[in-house]
């Protein structure tokens, strides 16, 4: 065992490692997660929502030629009622018109086209679903981070703060700060961000606080790393899964939020369409009495694409294998 | 103990240590602190070049402690730390640049000391990194050269912690503390988390660097075979205190100490008639809490010599003769020997 002029030291040469062990965690999270059929059609389903949001609303505006706040005439059938999916337009007659313009999924109260304004509501839904999240986990990850690291004062004041937050009502008191807002895109952001950044603070807080004591942590200060590099390069990397894992929970909670925020009128300002207020229009005024489309449509499809975040969330944790409940 | 302590040639010792304190609050809350963890009352000496100082004690006497206030990796309530001759106690975290490239540490436990979401070559090329040294394609030879040097095949370079042993994730540990061609090593108990055979290996490979690379080490352990193979002088603690510190010789060979005695004769021989033969003093109950430690001597509640005195008054570590010092009122004759 002695060290003689060669560089090699040691009596164990290096043990050959089985390797099929030898695949990194990206490889197993993408087997693990093309195993599970339903996220599969979950995050398909989500991707070309977002494809059509973006792209097929204008395409459908164009193939139509209905613009997403224009309102026919004869949108409507005699007695002022929206027209059922796959009808014609409503001729002099009073009878459908073979004709007249077409509508794939009927028209709402006002006659207008009911895919269209879907399409395009889907911009408002997701917008603010998903930016209010991002700039909650932002503000969360941020605080979070600080707070667990550093301890002490600076977590005491943060996690007052945190608890603060947590103990207003949070609906009643977004319709309130949304109302002295006023209504809009951006505002509708700020108020759900408002009210959904502690959660993802405590998580990343807590995370941090025991990744802290770990003994990489402290071999990384003493090769001389500062606190930043320490957070970015070793402490980030572990909260990335939970985190995502927690945001696709989150964009469905606070879609619905934002359908709630717009349904009571405080959401974006109309005439933009949006499927919160699309559902409101077609309860409110008991018109889905007479035509139950027009509620039911965007109340489907916001449904669905709920579930579809849920789901994603689910299997994304499982394929992470994130321990533990992190909601 | 501003100037530079002398070392026996005159050159200055690489680090010295004197009179250091370090004590945690514990409970500190709203209504303010409940008492106060005493880790280490007043530690000093001193480590020269190429030497190995093994630190041994009890689990929770402050060795470890000890070992993150000599890296300034816990800031010390009161005491000097000199490296190479220069102040670093209170050093802010911007000058500690030099010190953090001549002394490294060498970490316990070989699963948590490695970053399991990052490819090894990228945990021991961040020394480089950090230190900005070279470019990317020079960091990974040196990387490359470092996995030889630690006795690790190259060609796993890019793998994850998770896919190495215990042994070999040491290697790993130790191939990063080699980076930036420390003078020192601290290492916290390096083979106490590894099974005997991987011991052996990492304990061979440790003295094969010391010689080849000129390090100096501080030796945290509890294991006394390991000091009396592998190190040149000891440091016995109990309680954040000094109790006896000698050469491995003198000390295996005399202690003064009762503590020191105890330990001694607590390491199993692994020779039942030999094991049988020496007898036993065994040492009873536990070391006192650091929250409140005891007046006087602090092994005084253990010792089988304890009288009044040890009681009232706190033994100073005295020199008896070389490198030979104990702090104890009533020492064991010189000749002795368990």
């Amino acid at each position: 065992m002695s060290i003689g002029s060669g560089q090699t030291v040691g009596i164990a040469g290096p043990v050959a490692v089985d390797p099929t062990v030898d695949i990194s965690f990206r490889a197993r999270f993408l087997r693990r997660l093309l195993a599970d059929r339903a996220t599969i059609v979950a995050a398909v389903y989500l991707v070309v929502l977002l494809l059509l949001a973006t792209i097929g609303a204008p395409i459908a505006a164009a193939l139509t030629g209905h613009g997403p706040d224009r309102q026919f005439f004869n949108g409507l059938n005699l007695n002022g009622i929206p027209l059922s999916p796959f009808s014609h337009e409503i001729g002099n007659n009073g009878q459908p018109d073979p004709h007249g313009a077409f509508f794939i999924l009927g028209t709402d109260r006002l006659g207008r086209d009911m895919l269209v304004r879907l399409l395009y509501g889907a911009r408002a839904t997701l917008a603010v679903g998903i930016g209010a999240t991002a700039v909650a986990l932002v503000v969360g990850l941020v605080l979070g981070m600080i707070a667990g690291y550093f301890g002490g004062k600076l977590d005491a004041v943060i996690s007052r703060g945190i608890e603060t937050a947590m103990a207003f009502p949070s609906m009643l008191f977004a319709i309130g700060l949304a109302a002295v807002l006023g209504p809009g895109l951006v505002n509708s952001i700020i108020v759900i961000a408002l009210f959904s950044w502690y959660y993802p603070a405590r998580i990343v807080r807590n995370a941090v606080r025991s990744l802290r004591g770990e003994q990489f942590v402290e071999a990384a200060r003493s090769i001389g790393l500062g606190h930043f590099t320490i957070m970015r390069r070793h402490l980030l990397p572990q909260l990335t899964a939970p985190l995502i894992v927690y945001a696709t929970g989150v964009v469905a909670l606070n879609i619905l939020f934002e359908a709630g925020l717009s349904y009571l009128g405080l959401g974006v300002r109309p005439p933009t369409p949006d499927w919160g207020q699309m559902i409101a229009d077609g309860v409110t005024s008991d018109l889905y009495r007479q035509q139950i489309w027009v509620a039911l449509i965007p109340g489907l499809v916001l449904v669905f694409t709920t579930l579809a975040f849920n789901q994603l969330g689910d299997g994304l944790r499982d394929a992470f294998a994130v321990r533990g409940s992190i909601r | 103990m501003v100037t530079a302590e002398k070392h026996r040639n005159g050159t200055p010792a690489l680090l010295s240590v004197s009179g250091l304190v370090k004590e945690f609050p514990v409970g500190r809350g709203l209504f303010g602190t409940r008492g106060v963890v005493h880790a280490v009352q007043g530690v000093s000496f001193s480590l020269s070049s190429g030497e190995t100082l093994a630190v041994v004690g009890e689990s929770g006497c402050g060795k470890s402690t000890l070992a993150r206030c000599v890296l300034r990796l816990l800031v010390p309530t009161a005491g000097t730390i000199m490296f190479e001759g220069i102040d670093i106690t209170d050093a802010p975290t911007s000058q500690l640049r030099r010190l953090r490239r001549d002394a490294a540490m060498v970490f316990q436990d070989p699963f948590g000391s490695l970053n399991p979401r990052l490819r090894v070559a990228s945990s021991v090329g961040e020394p480089l990194r950090e230190a900005r040294i070279g470019s990317k394609r020079e960091i990974d030879t040196r990387v490359r050269e470092l996995f030889t040097q630690v006795g690790l095949n190259p060609e796993h370079f890019s793998r994850f912690p998770h896919e190495f042993s215990g042994g070999q994730r040491q290697r790993i540990g130790i191939a990063r503390a080699l980076a930036l061609h420390p003078k020192l090593l601290v290492c916290d108990e390096p083979v106490s988390a590894l099974d005997v055979s991987a011991q052996a290996q990492i304990l061979n490979l440790l003295g094969d660097l010391r010689d080849e690379l000129d390090l100096s080490y501080l030796f945290i352990t509890h294991n006394l075979d390991i000091v009396r193979r592998f190190c040149d002088r000891v440091l016995v603690m109990y309680l954040g205190r000094v109790m006896e510190t000698a050469t491995v010789t003198e000390l295996f060979a005399a202690p003064r100490h009762p503590y020191t005695a105890a330990l001694l004769a607590a390491t199993p021989i692994p020779n039942p008639r030999l094991m049988r033969a020496r007898g036993r003093t065994p040492l009873t109950g536990d070391p006192p809490s650091p929250l409140s430690p005891p007046t006087g001597c602090p092994f005084h509640p253990r010792c089988p010599r304890a009288q009044q005195r040890c009681r009232d008054e706190v033994p100073p570590l005295t020199p008896s003769g070389g490198s030979h010092s104990f702090a104890c009122h009533f020492p064991l004759e010189p000749a002795t020997t368990s």
